[in-house]
């Protein structure tokens, strides 16, 4: 693959313009080797997360006018990854680069093998304690309400983008698997295995440092940092419980 | 039964339980069957990706021509122009061999990128192509269909028509060309009558 390199590209502004609209805008009319995911264009399903402007976002609901205006300022935790790596004016200029901590496919498309293998290493299925329910399992409104922050992730990657821990280590677990480990954790309806024991290890809940850049960049409003924290925190006290029994 | 997870939190309707409760079942019935099936003849998938790949490569070798960017811009023009929510023949009739015309351009336009790996522009070239073909179909049916009948409203002929047009239109392809057919509709459940608000 040929090194990598910073293009320039002027768009035709449109009111509203996103990041995603410039970006198809370029490849139609001045470069159509110019490779970026895409696929619901209405930020349901996660597959155009990238950096810009040094924050890991959506590209489909970034505007590019707002961010030329200085709005959509989001105060992270710097990293290595965002590091500054050519100067650029944010008053006239959007800088868009590939999501960080995964490898770069080509231009803005990223593998995100490693990503879900985290996930699917969770075991992201609801487990039961039975298989045949007599009837639909029920919950209590006040539970549903407590795990349903955690159920709406896209599985984009923007956090695990936006982690320092991450960066120092591709094998943590990651704010993504973390949530939804913590979510079925929490779920009343499961039963039998521990959930909170699966990421009981070095690359689990305790590598977390909870910078918090996770639960800022996640376009969804999932808080990976809070359920990391609760899980930490359950888990101490299981195992001090454990200590005095075994005393 | 299990609620099904809506990771974006809104209301999906029908189609995301479909999908879990059948597919599920589709699954299971698949990893059944297969064990008993007989190992398959894998020589005409293979002259088909060998086929594919062909066409490709002659995509990839042509020069010269226009964007065919343009093509789109021109055929979501057309479509929207002439086949939007007032139908009329003779626009329509003009929007059809508007669309002809973009699929004889099509075969001469190029891409600026040649390569065989993560070519997006080869990807929108081939849906490009597919969607020309869908267009014309939509011409076909909407001009063959001389009534209003739901949202194909035609403004030279503005009544529905059960006695000639209570029929599903069928598109087909055969010795390079496009034909429009009926299938009668099972009737039996509800009285046909009129939609209205």
């Amino acid at each position: 693959m040929a090194s990598p390199r910073y293009d320039t590209f002027e768009p035709e502004p449109r009111p509203g313009m996103t990041v995603l609209e410039a970006l198809f805008q370029f490849q139609e009319r001045l470069d159509d080797s110019l490779a970026f995911h895409y696929s619901c264009r209405g930020a349901v399903c996660g597959t155009c997360a990238m950096l810009i402007n040094k924050v890991p976002r959506l590209a489909c609901r970034t505007q590019v006018e707002t961010l030329l205006k200085g709005g959509l300022k989001v105060s992270i935790v710097p990293y290595p990854a965002i590091e500054e790596t050519v100067p650029w004016n944010p008053q006239e200029e959007v800088l868009v680069e590939p999501l960080p901590h995964l490898p770069v496919i080509r231009d803005l498309i990223v593998d995100m093998d490693m990503f879900f293998q985290h996930y699917r290493l969770i075991e992201p299925v609801f487990k039961p304690l039975t298989d045949n329910a007599e009837r639909e399992r029920t919950m209590e409104p006040a539970a549903v309400k407590k795990l349903e922050v955690y159920t709406n992730c896209i599985l984009c990657a923007a956090c695990s983008g936006a982690c320092p821990v991450q960066g120092k280590d591709p094998r943590y677990l990651g704010p993504a698997a973390l949530a939804k480990l913590y979510r079925f954790h929490i779920d009343p309806r499961e039963g039998g295995t521990s959930r909170l024991k699966t990421a009981d290890i070095p690359t689990g809940w305790r590598a977390c440092e909870f910078f918090e850049n996770c639960s800022r960049v996640c376009p969804k409003g999932v808080p990976p940092r809070i359920a990391i924290a609760k899980a930490v925190a359950q888990l101490k006290k299981e195992k001090k419980r454990g200590q005095l029994n075994s005393n | 039964m299990f609620l099904p997870e809506c990771p974006w939190g809104q209301p999906v309707g029908n189609s995301l339980v479909e999908t879990v409760v059948f597919g599920r079942l589709v699954a299971e019935k698949i990893i059944e069957d297969v064990v008993n099936a007989p190992t398959p003849n894998d020589t005409p998938a293979k002259a088909a990706i060998k086929s594919v790949n062909d066409r490709i490569e002659d995509i990839l070798r042509r020069k010269g021509g226009d964007r065919f960017f343009n093509v789109r811009d021109a055929m979501t023009a057309t479509m929207s122009n002439k086949f939007g929510i007032f139908r009329e023949k003779q626009t329509m009739q003009d929007g059809l061999n508007e669309i002809k015309k973009m699929q004889e351009q099509i075969s001469h336009v190029s891409l600026q990128n040649k390569e065989r790996k993560v070519n997006q522009a080869l990807v929108r070239f081939l849906e490009l192509e597919d969607m020309l073909f869908l267009a014309e179909a939509v011409a076909r049916g909407a001009l063959a269909r001389e009534e209003s009948r739901g949202s194909h409203k035609r403004t030279d002929f503005p009544e529905r028509d059960d006695r000639n047009f209570l029929k599903h239109t069928l598109v087909g392809f055969r010795d390079e060309k496009m034909f429009v057919s009926y299938q009668s509709v099972t009737l039996g459940t509800f009285e046909p009558k009129e939609r209205v608000y």
